[in-house]
C-alpha cells in the first residue's frame, strides 16, 4: 500500500480556519473573562485573513486544476476564488459581530463557531467527491444550527436553531441518500468517475443515476434555499442573531451554488438536458416565489430572507446556462451579492441594537437622518440587489442574462427581467421608510439617548459598501479573475 | 440461498422466545392478587413497574453528561478503519492519528476547563 | 459473496428512508423528528454499505462510518436545544413554535 500525498497547500485556507476556532475556543476558557471577546474576535478575524491569503496563493499558483488528497478535494481556481469571496465574507462578519450582545460565557464559543463554520466552507468548495462534499455540508451546518441558537435566553434563537437543524438534516438526510443512489449505480464517489461510469456504462437512462441525481439536488436547493426548498428561510434569518443571519445570507448560499455548478458540470454531463431544465424551473419558481412573498413583509429581516430566495434564483439561472459564461456570472454575482447582504443585515444589526426589537418598515423611520454614513450604505446595498446600475448587482445581473442568453434561454431572461422589476418597487420601499419619516414622528425612540456608535459595525458596512461599489467600476479584473477560474471546469 | 436465512431465522426465534418466555413466566411464578387491581391493567413493560417517577426530574448535568459521551464516543469510530491500515502506513498514519486525536483534545480541555465534567 | 440481493438492501433503506422522512413531516414532537432523521441517515448507510458490499470495495463503508458520526453530532447539537427549550418552559411540540412569523 503507498502512503497517500497530502497537499497541505491545497488545505491550507481550511486548516488556517480550524487552528483559529481551535484557539478561539481554547480562549475562552484559558483566557481571562475580561479578555476573551478580544481575543477571540482577533483570532477569529486572523483566520479569515490567514485563509484569504492562503486562497489567494492558491489561486495564483494554480494554473492547472489537479485533484489532490486520494481524490477528495480539486485544487483549482474555481475553488480557490470562492474562498477568496468566503474569506471576506467571514472577515467583515466578524467586524458586525463584535458588538452583538452575546453572554459573556458564549462569547468564546461564538467566534470558535464561526471560524469552523468558515473552515467548512472554504473546505466544501473544493469537494470533488460524495463523501467531501457531505462532510463539509455539515460541518459548516451544524456550527450554523448553533450560532443560529447561541442566543439561549431568546425563544425565538432558540426556534430559529431548531427549526434550521430539522429543516437543514432533513435536506441533508436527501443528498446523503442521492449520494447513495448514485454510488451505487456508478460505483464511483469521485466527481469525474461518476462521469466517466455514466459515459461508459451508458447510464444516462438508469434509474438509480437519475433518483439520485434528483435527490442531490433537492438536497443543494435546501442549503441554497432555493424554492421550493425555502420554507425555513425566513423563519431561521429572522429569528437568528443578526450578525449570524447576515454571514448566512452571504456565505450559505455562495457555497451551495458554488458546489451544485462543481457537481452538476463535473458529474453530471451526460445527464445535462435534464439538470439544465430542471434547475432553470427551480430557478424561475424562487424568483417568482421570493419577489411576491418579499412584497407583503413589513418585518425587513424576513423582506430580506424572501430577497435572497429570489437571488438564489438568479445565480441558478447562470448554472442552469451551463456555459462558462455561467460559471464566469455565477462567480463574479456573488461578490457584490455577498457584499450587499452582509451590509444590509449589518444595517439592520445596527438599527436592532438601538431599539432592542425587531425592525420593521415602521420602525426603521428615519434612520437615513440620524446615522447618514448607514443610511447611504443602504442605498448602495438595496440599488445593488434591485441590479441598478453603478453598482455591482448590475453587472452581475447582466452577466447573467447573458449566459442565459448565450444558450438560447430567451424565457429564462424575460423571466429574471420581469422578477426585477417586481423586486424594485420592495427594495426602494426600504429606503423611503428609511428617509420619509422625521426623526421626530419617530414613536420608538432609541432607548437611552444617542444611538450606540459602533466603529466596527460602521467600518465593515462601509467596506461592504466600497466593495459594492467597486465591483461596477472593476469589472474587468473581476470577470478576468472569474473567466479563468470557471475555465477550469469540464464545461 | 436458504443457508444464508438460517442465521436469521434462529436470531428471529431468539428474539421472540425472549420476551415470549418472560410473559409465560411472569404468569406461572407471579403472585397476583385475584381481583382485578390498577396495576394490572397498565401495559407490562419489561418488568419495571411504571410508578412515580413521572415528576421527578434529572440534573442537567445528567443530559449533559449523556450528550458528551455520544460525541466522543462516536469520534472513536475513525480509530477503526485506521487500525486496519495502521501496519502498512507506518508513521503517516501516526501523524494523521495524532492529528485527530489533537482536535479531540482541544475539543477535551474545552469542556474540562468549562467545568462541564463536573457532576453538579 | 454471501446474502440475498443487494435490491433487497436498497428496498428495506429505501422503506427505511420513507418512513423516517414521513416522520420528520407529520410528527410534532422534536425528539420524534430526530429519531426519524436519524432514521433517514441510518437508511442512506444501509444503502451505502449494501452497494459497497455488492461492487467489493470499501469506499461506501468509510463513507457509512463517516455518516455516523456526522449524526451523532447532529443529534447531540438538537438534544440541546431541546434540553435548552425545555429549561426556557416552550411547548416542545413543532406545530406550536410560531414566534416567529410573518
Amino acid at each position: 500500500m503507498t502512503t497517500p500525498a497530502v497537499d497541505w497547500f491545497a488545505l491550507s485556507p481550511t486548516l488556517a480556519l480550524l487552528a483559529a476556532a481551535g484557539l478561539a475556543l481554547l480562549g475562552s476558557v484559558l483566557v481571562p473573562h475580561r479578555a476573551t471577546r478580544v481575543f477571540s474576535a482577533v483570532v477569529c478575524a486572523l483566520g479569515f485573513v490567514g485563509a484569504g491569503v492562503a486562497a489567494g496563493l492558491l489561486y495564483w499558483k494554480s494554473p492547472n486544476a489537479t485533484l489532490e488528497v486520494a481524490d477528495a478535494i480539486r485544487r483549482d481556481r474555481f475553488g480557490a476564488l470562492a474562498q477568496i469571496v468566503l474569506a471576506g465574507v467571514g472577515f467583515l462578519a466578524v467586524g458586525i459581530s463584535y458588538a452583538q450582545r452575546v453572554r459573556r460565557d458564549h462569547i468564546g464559543e461564538y467566534y470558535a463557531l464561526l471560524a469552523a463554520a468558515g473552515g467548512g466552507m472554504v473546505f466544501l468548495v473544493e469537494a470533488q467527491n460524495l463523501m467531501t462534499l457531505f462532510l463539509g455540508l455539515e460541518w459548516f451546518s451544524i456550527c450554523l444550527y448553533i450560532l443560529c441558537a447561541i442566543e439561549i435566553d431568546r425563544v425565538g434563537s432558540l426556534e430559529a436553531g431548531l427549526k434550521y437543524l430539522i429543516v437543514g438534516s432533513f435536506g441533508s438526510a436527501i443528498l446523503l441518500f442521492g449520494s447513495a443512489l448514485v454510488y451505487g449505480a456508478t460505483g464511483a464517489l469521485e466527481f469525474g468517475e461518476i462521469a466517466a461510469a455514466i459515459e461508459q456504462g451508458s447510464l444516462q437512462d438508469d434509474g438509480l443515476v437519475l433518483a439520485g441525481l434528483a435527490m442531490l439536488l433537492a438536497g443543494l436547493g435546501f442549503k441554497a434555499s432555493a424554492a421550493p426548498f425555502h420554507m425555513w428561510t425566513p423563519d431561521v434569518y429572522e429569528g437568528a442573531p443578526t450578525p449570524v443571519t447576515a454571514f448566512m445570507a452571504a456565505a450559505t448560499k455562495a457555497v451551495a451554488l458554488v458546489l451544485t455548478m462543481r457537481i452538476l458540470v463535473t458529474a453530471f454531463p451526460a445527464e445535462e438536458d435534464l439538470w439544465t431544465i430542471a434547475v432553470a424551473v427551480i430557478a424561475c419558481v424562487s424568483l417568482a416565489w421570493g419577489n411576491i412573498a418579499a412584497l407583503v413583509q413589513r418585518n425587513l429581516k424576513r423582506m430580506l430572507a424572501y430577497s435572497s430566495v429570489s437571488h438564489a434564483g438568479f445565480m441558478l439561472i447562470a448554472i442552469a446556462a451551463n456555459n462558462e459564461l455561467g460559471g464566469r456570472a455565477l462567480l463574479y454575482y456573488l461578490i457584490p451579492y455577498s457584499a450587499a447582504s452582509l451590509g444590509a443585515f449589518a444595517v439592520i444589526a445596527a438599527r436592532e441594537r438601538e431599539l432592542g426589537d425587531r425592525v420593521t418598515l415602521d420602525n426603521i423611520g428615519g434612520m437615513g437622518w440620524e446615522r447618514p454614513t448607514l443610511g447611504v450604505a443602504m442605498w448602495i446595498f438595496m440599488l445593488a440587489f434591485a441590479g441598478l446600475p453603478l453598482t455591482g448587482g448590475f453587472v452581475g445581473k447582466f452577466y447573467v442574462f447573458a449566459a442565459a442568453y448565450d444558450r438560447g434561454w430567451w424565457w429564462l431572461v424575460i423571466a429574471g427581467v420581469i422578477a426585477t422589476a417586481i423586486s424594485l418597487y420592495y427594495y426602494l420601499a426600504v429606503i423611503r421608510a428609511m428617509y420619509m419619516r422625521m426623526p421626530a414622528e419617530l414613536r420608538l425612540a432609541p432607548a437611552g439617548g444617542s444611538p450606540p456608535r459602533e466603529a466596527l459595525l460602521s467600518a465593515s458596512v462601509v467596506a461592504c459598501a466600497a466593495v459594492t461599489v467597486g465591483s461596477f467600476f472593476l469589472v474587468e479584473p473581476l470577470i478576468d479573475l472569474a473567466e479563468k477560474a470557471a475555465s477550469q471546469l469540464p464545461f | 440461498m436458504l443457508d444464508n436465512w438460517l442465521p436469521f431465522l434462529i436470531y428471529g426465534a431468539l428474539a421472540l422466545a425472549i420476551p415470549l418466555s418472560m410473559l409465560g413466566m411472569s404468569f406461572a411464578f407471579a403472585t397476583r392478587p385475584s381481583h382485578r387491581t390498577k396495576t394490572r391493567t397498565i401495559p407490562f413493560e419489561s418488568g419495571v413497574s411504571q410508578g412515580p417517577p413521572r415528576l421527578q426530574r434529572f440534573t442537567i448535568s445528567f443530559y449533559l453528561t449523556a450528550l458528551l459521551f455520544i460525541v466522543f464516543d462516536i469520534e472513536i469510530v475513525f480509530l477503526y478503519p485506521l487500525a486496519v491500515v495502521l501496519e502498512p502506513l507506518g508513521w503517516f498514519a501516526f501523524w494523521e492519528l495524532t492529528f485527530f486525536l489533537g482536535i479531540l483534545g482541544v475539543a477535551y480541555v474545552y469542556i474540562w476547563r468549562k467545568g462541564a465534567l463536573e457532576w453538579r | 459473496m454471501m446474502g440475498p440481493d443487494v435490491s433487497w438492501y436498497i428496498v428495506l433503506s429505501g422503506f427505511l428512508f420513507t418512513t423516517g422522512a414521513l416522520g420528520v413531516l407529520l410528527r410534532r414532537s422534536p425528539l420524534i423528528v430526530l429519531l426519524s432523521l436519524e432514521i433517514m441517515l441510518n437508511s442512506a448507510n444501509l444503502a451505502l454499505i449494501g452497494f459497497a458490499r455488492h461492487l467489493g470495495e470499501h469506499d461506501g463503508q468509510i463513507f457509512a462510518l463517516a455518516v455516523m458520526a456526522i449524526a451523532a453530532s447532529e443529534v447531540v447539537v438538537g438534544l440541546g436545544l431541546i434540553v435548552a427549550m425545555n429549561r426556557s418552559n416552550v411547548e416542545l411540540d413543532v406545530d406550536k413554535l410560531t414566534t416567529l412569523r410573518g
